[in-house]
């Protein structure tokens, strides 16, 4: 793919910024990063719709519970979860990195780990909102084939919700969990700020919630 | 590392007029009791009278929908109790892929206790045995008895057993009893349904029904042979049972 397609495709995805930054990086992992971006909620979601649900169901959190605080035992399993996640994602990556560093050209190999990292990095960030998410789903449902429906209906909300707002108000979309990785790949400091707001409080929200209804349901 | 003794000198726990509805069935019915500092009480009672709901509820599982419950002067579940009451409760789920030895060495490290903790818990019961074997490997007695010893495990100040005796061998049950009677060191509460085990271990008695709980009987005391029953329970319905007087 040349540079001017490059572009192009990232235009119909991204805003001008974003397109013009990921010009600059090697397409196979620019092709990886889209694609990341685009599983990371079902990949949060397959991973970890059972961590918190699964032992509500079969109670099987009444024995850690005489030994840990249930909101250290939820901030726990989330924890895990996200961890499962970016072993998943960094191992993606390392492989993308290896291959085109193995093909040759696209710059130096330093030029394609740094791309690697920071769109790794990327990934982690927006993975973790999920993953806040797939938390409070897990303790509100307390059912793990419950929790994958609603999961699964909420990722097609999220992301309808993503494409609507996309066309008619670009601003308001990136504050949603699918527009994040826009934001953070921006390359302006101010809307970084804005993306570092806008997961802290996703994950926040996220996680408070999962922690009132953990607290309060019988287990 | 364990929790430091608390200054509270009240009873090990006291429940008042405990309710627990889930939806329209009243699962547990106006349970009033105290458990004073190294005293077994027994809960005994026909199925479906609330004595595993009793349980959980102290356990700080379930939340009860009426009533006040202080466990050494705190709310069930409430963060000073972490580690401070053991439980073996009958629903209680182990993780059915998982080995007994990394299970419990996981519970220990979840308490901050070494893995040395878990299998001196698992010795003293005589499970160290089936450390290395998965749960779904295990009988239903052996499940009894690790339940047992990870409840026991960093000498909790209050015990909770859920059935304590239910598939267990006389040689188990006989180490359950001196567990229980080791001169006030813990308290404990148990459900059972083994009328010689509950008089023989147990300081006292209630016997709870669908109609509510009975009285707290006394049925063991250092100094006295006789059965009598505390005042101490302030419950509408009178004494179900009368348990013989048995020291044991």
């Amino acid at each position: 793919m040349d540079l001017q397609q490059q572009a192009r495709s990232l235009m119909e995805l991204y805003d001008l910024d974003v397109a013009r930054t990921l010009t600059a990086c090697p397409s196979s992992l620019v092709l990886l990063a889209i694609t990341t971006m685009y599983f990371v909620p079902v990949l949060t979601l397959v991973l970890g719709f059972d961590v918190i649900a699964e032992d509500i169901s079969r109670r099987g959190d009444r024995l850690p519970l005489l030994r840990t605080s249930r909101s250290s035992l939820l901030l726990g399993k989330s924890l895990a979860l996200w961890g499962a996640c970016l072993t998943f994602i960094f191992a993606a990556y390392a492989l993308a990195c290896v291959s085109v560093i193995a093909r040759g050209g696209n710059g130096t190999t330093s030029h394609i780990l740094s791309w690697g990292l920071g769109l790794y990095v990327v990934a982690a960030l927006v993975s973790v909102v999920y993953v806040a998410i797939w938390s409070a789903v897990g303790a509100v449902v307390g059912s793990p084939k419950s929790a994958l429906l609603a999961g699964l209906g909420l990722v097609v909300v999220l992301g309808g919700a993503h494409l609507v707002l996309h066309r008619a108000a670009s601003r308001l979309a990136g504050l949603l969990p699918g527009g994040l990785e826009g934001l953070w790949l921006s390359g302006h400091a101010s809307i970084m700020g804005t993306a570092l707001v806008a997961t802290a409080a996703w994950c926040g929200a996220g996680l408070s919630a999962a922690a009132l209804v953990f607290a309060r349901r019988d287990l | 590392m364990r929790p430091s003794p608390s200054p509270y000198d009240g009873p090990a726990v006291r429940a008042t007029r405990v309710l627990k509805r889930f939806g329209r069935k009243v699962a547990l019915r106006e349970l009033t009791l105290e458990v004073r500092r190294g005293a077994v009480l027994g809960l005994t009672g026909a199925n479906g009278s609330g004595k595993s709901t009793a349980l959980s509820i102290l356990a700080g599982h379930v939340r009860a929908t009426q009533g006040h419950i202080e466990i050494f002067g705190r709310p069930p579940a409430h963060k000073s109790l972490v580690g401070r009451v053991g439980a073996s409760l009958d629903d209680a789920a182990f993780p059915e892929d998982e080995c007994v030895g990394d299970y419990m060495r996981y519970l220990a490290l979840l308490q901050g206790l070494s893995g040395r903790a878990a299998d001196m818990a698992l010795e003293r019961l005589g499970a160290l045995r089936w450390r290395s074997l998965r749960f779904r490997e295990l009988s239903r007695g052996m499940r009894r008895t690790v339940g047992i010893a990870q409840a026991c495990m960093g000498e909790p100040q209050l015990l909770l057993l859920d059935e304590p005796t239910d598939g267990l061998d006389e040689a188990t049950i006989e180490v359950v009893r001196d567990l229980l009677r080791r001169d006030g060191r813990a308290s404990a509460i148990l459900s059972s349904h083994d009328v010689d085990f509950t008089t023989s271990v147990c300081d006292e008695v209630i016997c709870l029904s669908i109609e509510g709980a009975g009285q707290q009987v006394v049925v063991r005391e250092t100094d006295e042979d006789a059965p009598r029953v505390r005042s101490s329970a302030a419950v509408s319905p009178p004494a179900r049972v009368a348990p013989s007087a048995s020291d044991g």
